[in-house]
């Protein structure tokens, strides 16, 4: 598979939106969609062989698990099966499969009500640090 | 050249997702390799083109998904009759091709214009809503637009590939092509002569309509699953009548032999009725038919699944360790069962496990121990075995407890498996409902086997009796506690005794 080398977003979500307009945006998402999670999901800033996705934002259903939610992500971007894929939540480690959204949105959900995930080829151990200076 | 495009037509011919593999599998051809690599460039090509149509489009797509899938009944019947209503309007009414095509195109057209000068205004709002606009649908059942979009390229470069290859046919043999398309449109022609176009047309539309919906429940393999063991039963009906027929015939055909051929192919004869050759593949088919087929095994193991599933699938897969554990706890097992509030039997025996004096030395004594009062609770189930199958199995067990104990020096899980693979054979053998007596006729056998072991056993019973009556007691009093602790298992399981 050839890497893909464009970047979908040079800037992170959080960095190309204000606190206040993100916290406005899911007030508005979670009025209309209360039975929904809002998810944004970005690819991780060093990933060089896992395609960008097409959207950034999701909107997913509360009783889904993990399981099926990272089934639907690999779909989502036509991988392989020997592809591997993680999902990082918070760009701080992988929650466990059998979670449902609502109870990974209760623990891990952000200040501004979004729940953020990263996507990755590689577990990325002890990679923390300098995504947290990468971001800040 | 002409090779070369045939067999790119095959690779598209294939289906969906071979492209991809092909391009990913590391040990073809580099001709290949590249042909397949040019697939999936287009197929991406394609696909970034459809993205950017559908994309923006991805609620509405996913609510046709959830309306064609009835997921929505409502909205799905409204679509229904909606479509049956406008079919029978174009089907009845008396207006003239002609007229619907040139009414369709005015239509397209003032839709055309409507657009491009109501543009500005989308424009304006699709500006304003970009915030809101990029989020992204994920529902569980139904297709994204990424994974929609990537097969409608996949098939659209397949088709594509297939048109060009066609018209590559055409431009280099065209008698063959001619003949070929009188052919099919000759065919066509015959199929429009005998059956109404109305018909035909009706069937397509309701085809079309209920396609997704046979897909989306993998209609086609359910059917294939159903239809299998009538495929295998034909089949092994067939093969069984041919391997009979010669054995039936066999007198007939020696009468008419004997004048021709000697004695050597009459013994031929003779030893292959004798032995009836073993067809493996017919064994495993009739296996499957026996296990497709309503068999008692079967029930008795389902009736109770929460055993079943307790004790795990298959007897094969436990391993020896889980068998030679089986010995000794089975007593304290026993005894701590009527205070053990769990379901699960093996939790206990994990439970034991971690007990000390479970260690490899003390194996022998301990196994010693164990097999006297798994033998004697062997005879106690011996009796009550035909009553439940809970105690059916257990008999069972503690016979792999006894079978352990007597092979520690040898070979413990050969023996096993062979003993396993023994029994499946000449239960999938015999009739399914003489599974009651197959397996007491196991039990003998097994107990045949063991036939030195087994009185030596019951000599040092007697002498133990002799010795110390306590201790026969006691023996007997755990292989009965025993008994009370499966029937209180089978209690609770819910099973009637």
């Amino acid at each position: 598979m050839a890497p893909f080398e464009k970047a979908q977003h040079p800037k992170p979500f959080k960095q190309r939106k204000s606190f206040a307009t993100r916290k406005q945006e899911v007030a508005g998402i979670r009025s209309k969609f209360p039975t929904k999670v809002p998810v944004i999901i970005e690819r991780y800033h060093r990933e060089k062989y896992l395609p960008p996705l097409d959207k950034t934002k999701f909107l997913v259903p509360q009783e889904l698990t993990m399981t099926q939610f990272v089934t639907i992500i690999r779909n989502r971007m036509t991988l392989m099966p020997s592809q591997a894929f993680y999902l990082l939540i918070n760009n701080a480690g992988i929650a466990s499969m059998s979670l449902t959204m609502a109870q990974v949105y209760k623990d891990h959900k952000d200040e501004d009500g979004f729940l953020y995930m990263t996507y990755a080829s590689q577990e990325m151990f002890g990679h923390c640090k300098c995504v947290d200076q990468f971001l800040t | 050249m002409r090779m070369a495009q045939e067999r790119e037509a095959g690779d598209a011919d294939m289906g969906t997702g071979d492209w991809a593999r092909c391009g990913a599998g590391g040990g073809e051809r580099g001709s290949r390799q590249r042909r397949s690599g040019d697939t999936e460039v287009q197929v991406r090509a394609v696909r970034a083109t459809l993205m950017d149509s559908l994309g923006p489009h991805e609620r509405l797509v996913a609510y046709l998904q959830a309306v064609l899938l009835w997921e929505r009944p409502v909205h799905s019947v409204v679509l229904f009759t909606l479509t049956n209503c406008g079919f029978w309007f174009f089907a009845l009414s008396s207006l003239r091709l002609l007229f619907l095509s040139a009414s369709g195109l005015a239509l397209v057209v003032c839709v055309d214009t409507w657009r491009s000068t109501i543009w500005s205004k989308i424009k304006a709002r699709r500006v304003e809503e970009s915030e809101n606009e990029s989020w992204g649908l994920v529902q569980p059942g139904t297709l994204s637009v990424p994974e929609l979009c990537h097969y409608m390229a996949e098939v659209w470069v397949s088709v594509s590939s297939c048109a060009a290859d066609l018209i590559e046919f055409k431009r280099h043999n065209p008698g063959q092509f001619c003949v070929l398309v009188c052919g099919v449109f000759s065919f066509l022609a015959m199929v429009g002569r005998y059956i109404p176009g109305v018909i035909l047309s009706y069937a397509a539309v309701w085809g079309v309509l209920l396609c997704p919906l046979a897909i989306y429940h993998r209609l086609w393999q359910r059917v294939c699953v159903r239809l299998e063991p009538a495929l295998q039963w034909l089949d092994f009906s067939v093969k069984g009548y041919m391997m009979s027929k010669p054995i039936d015939n066999q007198f007939l055909r020696r009468s008419i032999r004997s004048a021709a051929s000697g004695d050597a192919s009459d013994s031929e004869e003779e030893l292959a009725a004798f032995c009836p050759t073993f067809d493996e593949a017919a064994v495993a088919r009739e296996l499957a038919l026996t296990d497709s087929e309503h068999s008692d095994a079967e029930v008795s193991y389902t009736e109770n699944g929460t055993f079943n599933l307790s004790r795990g699938p298959t007897p094969l897969t436990e391993g020896s360790e889980e068998l030679d554990r089986h010995s000794d706890p089975e007593e304290s097992f026993a005894q701590d069962l009527p205070d053990f509030p769990s379901i699960n039997p093996d939790a206990t025996l994990m439970d034991d496990d971690d007990d000390p004096s479970l260690g490899l030395p003390s194996l022998g004594s301990a196994g010693i121990s164990g097999t006297r009062a798994s033998v004697s609770s062997a005879l106690l189930d011996l009796d009550t075995q035909m009553d439940s199958d809970q105690d059916d199995l257990d008999t069972d067990l503690s016979l792999g407890g006894f079978n352990v104990t007597s092979a520690l020096t040898g070979d413990l899980a050969g023996i096993l498996a062979s003993n396993m693979i023994q029994a499946a054979l000449s239960g999938a053998m015999q009739a399914p409902h003489a599974y009651r007596k197959q397996s007491s006729s196991e039990l003998d056998l097994d107990l045949d086997l063991d036939q030195d072991q087994d009185d030596f056993e019951l000599l040092d019973q007697s002498e133990l009796n002799q010795m110390d009556p306590l201790g026969g007691s006691g023996a007997r009093g755990s292989g009965q506690n025993r008994a009370q602790g499966s029937s209180f298992l089978s209690n609770l399981l819910g099973k009637p005794q």
